[in-house]
């Protein structure tokens, strides 16, 4: 277990690695505006040459590059060239409100995919029909329609949540929960779909195999059978799933969090790259890569835990 | 499965008939829409600007002029292409270096799993976002670079399905009768992983769709083109102004990713689903003529008449078991052998009701000590009755071991959960109960069996795993579907002979599907023979085997007896 | 201490808290409060970095300016109380308001004066070149200073009475701290428990405000609204009191039944840069470019663009702005066939302009420039870019035309922004002797300059520098709670325009 944990270790730190480097050399070719574009039409010939000097914009890029990287590995990511905040407090700040909705949007996407992919195999006929069409629905529709007529009739014609912003838990819970609830909801119609139909896929393929028949002739009732053991077998397409969606929804959720005012990650990545603002797209590389390492890591744990075939690679 | 197979029933399905229809329409505009167009669909026309449906604009206009019908016409080729140049990509990156991955392991899983993480960890929305101020606003580009980052998805999937299946024993057949590794991974590998594969495709292209509106949206797009994304943004900017542009990419848009979705589905039943056809009613002309008699309970099991069919595709019945007669006693054992396809292992099935469900009990009786299980009157079989039958009193073994064990849970827990529902035993009574079962079937570690995964055990000690729990709640009925087929010659011998201890000691009667006539010689009392669903003949066992009243039981005797005659083969078998 | 003593002392505690608890409800229920829906967040909260325009009211809210601008556009005194140019206009003498302290204890004087001119000429921020006239200051008093100009700046007190007027206190002038959080002598304070960068800025009433008659409210919140679709929900589900909507969306606005409050700022306009034909050789004769004003039906665009709402203008000088000639809006009516005539005289009956692609902020406009040019013969080739670098593109002298919405200000701003040899939009540098000439005729006379903007104003029309297309209406909403007036040449009214709907 040790030597797995290590070897992820190492393997991740090579990523980030990678990625970072190739990431600095890939929005290199597009900072060359930043003085201009921060201080503005008015700004002067001087002001732009002081504001260059002052983000180290007239060093060559290898030397930008090693100094990041220098800094980086205490931990110091710099300060945002266009927000003027340290990228770390920036990071602090947006990260906890992406992380947030992510994290229960996906647990409630997987807890009705699962619902839903399972009744719609083992039922099958009409339910099943029903289902498919249902989840389709909040697919089909795009994110940002389905966002705004949820405001529309739960936020401006009856009020029961609020049309934008993010409360803090520590604020208010309450406000909290209320702040949160359109989003998830917007985020959750769009992801449950493809989840429930993997996992109905999986289901009924665990359905015919053979062990289920034998378990069903020892006397095992059939609810047991498909939330014990149907469910294990048909784990790990769900989990793969959901996990490739967790990190996608950690960069795509912008619309969201642009229609709701919520000031999250994704907001911040947007605005950051097409600012060529590089210590904040470096400081969300680094953290993105870093989530995503220690997501895969846990999928691959979970799997292993519910399929013991599996543990033995 | 063959594809043209497949894809009759895909049609036949409302649901996949539905997406088919749609998506042929979509791709059919992505190709022709050029020529159904009516208006260009870029000219502005300043004095027309948001005008409603007329004759001449069949879709109206929208916020600049231009005629909604033939943009959204001619707006179906781009956003097809982009849907499909993700998809193309994803595939062609993810699917073949996650078969090689998951099928060879270890270097190439490593190399490849990395890649793939160092794909999945780059912030999408950042790559794309760079890359496209590097090298234009093209969506094109766009979308291949997304094909590009979301195809470790693909990989992962592909890897994830090959894995699970990789140490089955078919692809290790495979492997030993010498199929090269190409024609092992395409044929037999890449049928497991067509299902999580094609309803990856079907959502992924949905995605795509998705994912150009959204750039619009978010000004990152590429205005200058025509596409649903485009209109859709256009309309979503103006709806305050004009709401009725919204509506017509938005129905565009969620019909073809709906189809996308449903068509995924239905093309993974039609190709995963085993045939189940279903019929309501049931043929009068099949149903038996004469009266069945009622049952007089003496027997531990007695059928009468039985007779099973499944509908076909073409409204007829096909019977796989034809008025079929048998009963069996307390204390004796009843072989029923003949070759596969004679209704052997569906008449046992049947009495275990655990018939796939579209199978139709045509007609028949079948009475478990005194209690009715399938009855002309009800035509089927009564579920309730088998529920508190089913391991308490009626066992089953089947026959292939390693895959009627879960592979996910320890070989103790499946020998204790039964016990502990049906029984009522506790967790450790079960458990204690469960090491002295199996030290009775000559299990030499209990202790570590119990704590063992199925994958960590042999196909012997499986199948003794297998009868164990069929005797452990110590059933009056034992159901042996082929218990020795799938074992080696040795352990054969050993597993016969636990069965027969375990038999005089129980007091059950069993049932024994076999196609082995060296297993009945051994084991049984009785024998019925039966082709194609008939009885042929039935009586006792010596009887039959030495002097077969049929043509048909000759010559089964005679395919398994080469150079041998029967007394001889009996005596061998009987010393052994 | 004596026991009736201590009793005292015990019951004293809890009985002020109840007392101040019904004070503070009471005078809730009187004490009105605003929040904005706010288009743009506040990188630093230094009063060097502020930009005019959509960020002038928020930092209005711990800022008080030197001068103030009334709503007829007219200076007024703020924390300068009363001001002398001498007879060069080149020194110009301020006399401070006393009495006035900074929330962090220290006084608003003649050093705070100097020290904060000095860090909003040298601080680097987007507006400082606005005092770039200023040379040195000269502390005469306590309460008196004299700024020395360079050069003849009219504008000047425009601009102290705007984004680069903003007063900090001096010890926090140029640190992290006041970056992070504004320190002033404005009428509110800055809170910053309850804010949220990049979110919510909220603000609450200085009990010592030296101005308390434009102190209308008790505290002041600023939603950071980034997307439309959310101020417009915000806004008509009663979550901010005002915001700036658009075109699109003022309809749903008007019909929650929510006020709007128009303003003109801006000029929708294509900028002719190259008019010296230095790029493109047709751009250098005048004909040519009198040809791409013709070629374009003003009214029509308007309503195809804006929803008709703003207003057709041939002119870039804004009707505020004292050079305004109405007849001037007449000088290019609609005329393709003026146009192609002109055109061929020139000698380019065809002819093809590159311009950056507008299509990610306004395809509409761009789909109808494209017709309304091909047209008559000209080929618009839209050239992609980055929309981030928009505006660093046009600066960087890559484009010989581009559209661009320009700010329509004060006489002397405008010149400085469009007409001058260093204009801010003069990227090619194009000088014109008349236009020379009056300028220095406004800085030898500065109280002439209504005239001599006009004649400028004329002659950026009759050379048609610009093909200017309409002037934009803000539209700005408020709920039922505030009222606002609109301050003149701002793109969001002044924070304390605003006041409580009784």
């Amino acid at each position: 277990m040790l030597r797995f944990l290590a070897k992820r270790l190492v393997s991740g730190l090579s990523l980030l690695f990678v990625i970072s480097t190739a990431t600095y050399f890939l929005i290199y070719s597009s900072s060359s505006n930043i003085a201009i574009n921060i201080l503005g039409e008015g700004a002067t010939p001087d002001q732009i040459k002081l504001k260059d000097a002052q983000l180290g914009l007239n060093q060559p890029l290898t030397t930008r590059y090693l100094h990041w990287l220098q800094h980086a590995l205490t931990g110091n990511f710099g300060i945002s060239w266009i927000n003027n905040d340290s990228v770390v407090s920036e990071i602090a700040r947006r990260l906890p409100v992406t992380l947030t909705l992510v994290l229960i949007a996906i647990a409630l996407a997987a807890l009705f995919a699962t619902i839903l992919g399972t009744l719609a195999a083992v039922r099958g006929g009409w339910i099943d029909k029903c289902v498919q069409i249902g989840g389709v629905l909040g697919f089909a529709i795009p994110g940002f329609l389905l966002a705004i007529l949820l405001i529309e009739f739960l936020a401006i014609k009856h009020h029961i949540f609020p049309a934008t912003g993010w409360v803090k838990f520590g604020d208010s819970p309450y406000n909290w929960l209320r702040s949160i609830t359109l989003p998830i909801v917007s985020l959750v119609l769009a992801t449950v779909t493809s989840a429930a139909q993997q996992i109905r896929s999986a289901v009924k393929t665990v359905l015919e195999r053979d062990f289920v028949r034998t378990l069903t002739s020892r006397g095992l009732s059939r609810r047991e059978i498909i939330l014990r053991h149907v469910l294990r077998s048909a784990a790990p397409t769900g989990l793969t799933v959901l996990s490739l969606q967790f990190i996608g929804m950690l960069g795509g959720t912008v619309i969201i969090e642009h229609i709701f005012a919520l000031p999250g990650m994704g907001d911040l990545a947007v605005n950051a790259t097409t600012s060529s603002d590089t210590p904040l797209i470096m400081g969300i590389v680094v953290f993105t890569v870093i989530i995503v390492i220690i997501v895969n890591l846990v999928v691959d744990l979970l799997n292993g835990w519910l399929n013991p075939k599996v543990r033995v690679q | 499965m063959k594809l043209k197979v497949a894809m009759q029933r895909l049609l036949k399905n409302p649901l996949g008939l539905f997406s088919v229809i749609v998506i042929g329409f979509v791709i059919f505009l992505a190709i022709f829409g050029n020529l159904l167009s009516r208006y260009n669909a870029n000219t502005p026309d300043i004095l027309h600007i948001s005008q409603g449906i007329s004759a001449k604009h069949w879709l109206g206009t929208d916020s600049v002029g231009r005629d909604v019908y033939s943009r959204l016409i001619v707006g179906t080729r781009t956003t097809m292409i982009a849907a499909l140049l993700v998809s193309l990509t994803a595939i062609v990156i993810g699917v073949p270096s996650g078969l090689l991955a998951g099928y060879y392991g270890k270097k190439i899983d490593a190399v490849g799993s990395w890649i793939a993480n160092m794909l999945m960890s780059l912030p999408a929305m950042i790559v794309l976002l760079s890359v496209r101020a590097t090298l234009g606003s093209s969506i094109y580009m766009s979308m291949l670079v997304f094909g590009i980052i979301i195809a470790p998805g693909f990989f992962r999937l592909t890897r994830t399905a090959v894995m699970g299946v990789r140490n089955e024993l078919y692809v290790d057949a495979a492997r030993v009768s010498g199929l090269s590794d190409t024609r092992i991974i395409v044929r037999h590998i890449l049928s497991v992983v067509r299902a999580p594969l094609i309803i990856q495709i079907a959502i992924v292209s949905g995605i795509a769709i998705s994912l150009q509106s959204g750039l619009e949206f978010l000004g990152l797009g590429d205005p200058k083109m025509v596409s649903w994304g485009v209109m859709l943004n256009d309309g979503f900017r103006n709806i305050y102004i004009d709401p009725t542009l919204i509506i017509w990419p938005a129905i565009a848009i969620a019909l073809t990713m709906a189809s996308l979705v449903l068509f995924g589905n239905a093309f993974r039943d039609a190709l995963e689903d085993s045939k189940k056809i279903f019929s309501k009613a049931k043929p009068d002309a099949l149903v038996a003529k004469t009266p069945i008699l009622q049952h007089s309970g003496e027997h531990l099991l007695e059928v009468s008449n039985l007779a099973i069919g499944y509908p076909q595709a073409n409204g007829e019945l096909r019977q796989v078991v034809r008025n079929v007669s048998f009963h069996v006693d307390r204390g004796e054992v009843l072989g029923i052998v003949g070759e596969s396809g004679s209704g052997k292992t569906q008449t046992a099935f049947s009495i275990l009701g655990l018939l796939p469900s579209n199978a139709q009990i045509v007609s028949g009786r079948i009475t478990f000590s005194g209690e009715s299980l399938v009855s002309p009157e009800t035509g089927k079989i009564s579920d309730s009755a088998m529920h508190s039958l089913r391991g308490k009193k009626i066992a089953y073994i089947p026959q292939e071991p390693m895959s009627n064990l879960d592979p996910n849970f320890t070989i103790g827990h499946q020998l204790v959960r039964p016990m502990m529902k049906v029984l009522g035993l506790s967790k450790s009574g079960a458990k204690a109960k469960a090491l002295s079962l199996m030290q009775t079937v000559g299990i030499n570690n209990p202790e570590r069996v119990f704590a063992s995964y199925p994958h960590e055990i042999s196909g012997g000690m499986a199948q003794r795993i297998l009868i164990a729990g069929a005797v452990s709640c110590e059933p009056d009925l034992l159901i042996a579907d082929e218990p020795t087929t799938a074992l080696d010659v040795t352990i054969q011998a050993e597993v016969l002979d636990l069965l027969r201890n375990l038999q005089s000691e129980l007091k059950m009667g069993i049932l024994l599907v076999t196609h082995n006539f060296g297993v009945v010689a051994d084991l049984c009392d009785r024998v019925l023979v039966m082709q194609n669903g008939e009885m042929v003949e039935s009586g006792n066992v010596r009887e039959i085997l030495k002097s077969p009243a049929q043509g048909y039981t000759q010559e089964l005797l005679n395919s398994m007896l080469v150079d041998r005659t029967p007394l001889e083969y009996l005596t061998q078998a009987k010393g052994a | 201490m004596n026991s009736k003593r201590k009793l005292g002392a015990l019951l004293s505690a809890p009985l002020a808290l109840v007392f101040s608890l019904v004070g503070v409800s009471s005078s809730h229920a009187a004490a009105p409060t605003l929040t904005i829906g706010s288009m743009t967040d506040i990188k630093s909260w230094d009063p060097s970095q502020a930009h005019l325009g959509h960020m002038v009211p928020m930092y209005q809210a711990a800022y008080d300016t030197f001068f103030l601008r009334d709503s007829s556009g007219n200076i007024q005194p703020d924390l300068v109380k009363s001001w002398r140019w001498d007879a060069t206009n080149l020194n110009l003498q301020m006399q401070l308001q006393s009495g006035v302290k900074f929330t962090d204890g220290e006084s608003w004087d003649s050093a705070a004066a100097v020290a904060n001119l000095d860090n909003n000429r040298k601080g680097n921020g987007p507006d400082a070149a606005q005092l770039s006239a200023i040379t040195s200051e000269t502390i005469d008093g306590p309460l008196a200073l004299t700024v020395h100009l360079q050069s003849v700046n009219p504008a000047l007190l425009t601009y102290l009475a705007g984004s680069s007027g903003f007063v900090g206190a001096p010890k926090l002038l140029g640190t992290p701290a006041l970056a992070a959080a504004p320190v002033g002598t404005g009428a509110y304070i800055y809170n910053a428990a309850a804010s949220s960068k990049g979110s919510k800025y909220v603000f609450t009433a200085n009990p010592n405000y030296w101005n308390k008659s434009e102190q209308k409210f008790s505290s002041v919140t600023f939603l950071v609204l980034l997307d439309i679709t959310a101020r417009l929900n915000a806004l008509v589900s009663g979550q901010v009191d005002a915001t700036l909507l658009s075109v699109q969306t003022a309809p749903a606005a008007k019909a929650a039944g929510l006020t709007l409050h128009e303003n003109f700022t801006d000029v929708s306009n294509i900028q002719l840069f190259d008019r010296a034909g230095a790029k493109i050789k047709a751009l250098g004769d005048v004909r040519v470019r009198q040809a791409m004003n013709y070629a374009i039906d003003r009214a029509a665009l308007l309503k195809a663009d804006q929803n008709g709402i703003g207003a057709a203008t041939e002119q870039m000088f804004g009707p505020n702005s004292g050079a305004y000639l109405a007849s001037l809006d007449s000088a290019y009516p609609y005329d393709p066939a003026k146009a192609k005539a002109l055109l061929a005289a020139a000698g380019y009956p065809k002819l093809t302009i590159p311009m950056p692609d507008i299509s990610f902020n306004d395809p509409t406009l761009q789909a109808f420039l494209t017709q309304y040019y091909a047209a008559v013969g000209i080929t618009i080739q839209w050239v992609s870019g980055s929309p981030a670098n928009y505006v660093s593109d046009q600066k960087s002298g890559k484009d010989a035309a581009s559209w661009f919405q320009l700010f329509q200000g004060s006489p002397w701003e405008e010149i400085q922004l469009i007409a001058a040899p260093n204009a801010t939009w003069n990227v090619f540098g194009s000088t014109d002797p008349k236009i020379a000439r009056y300028i220095t005729q406004i800085q030898d006379n500065p109280k002439q300059i209504n005239t001599y903007a006009t004649q400028i104003n004329q002659e950026l029309v009759s050379q048609a520098w610009y093909v200017p297309l309409f002037r934009l209406s803000q539209q700005f909403f408020t709920g039922s709670h505030v009222t606002v007036v609109p301050e003149p040449a701002q793109a969001v009214p002044s924070l304390f325009n605003y006041s409580p709907v009784a």
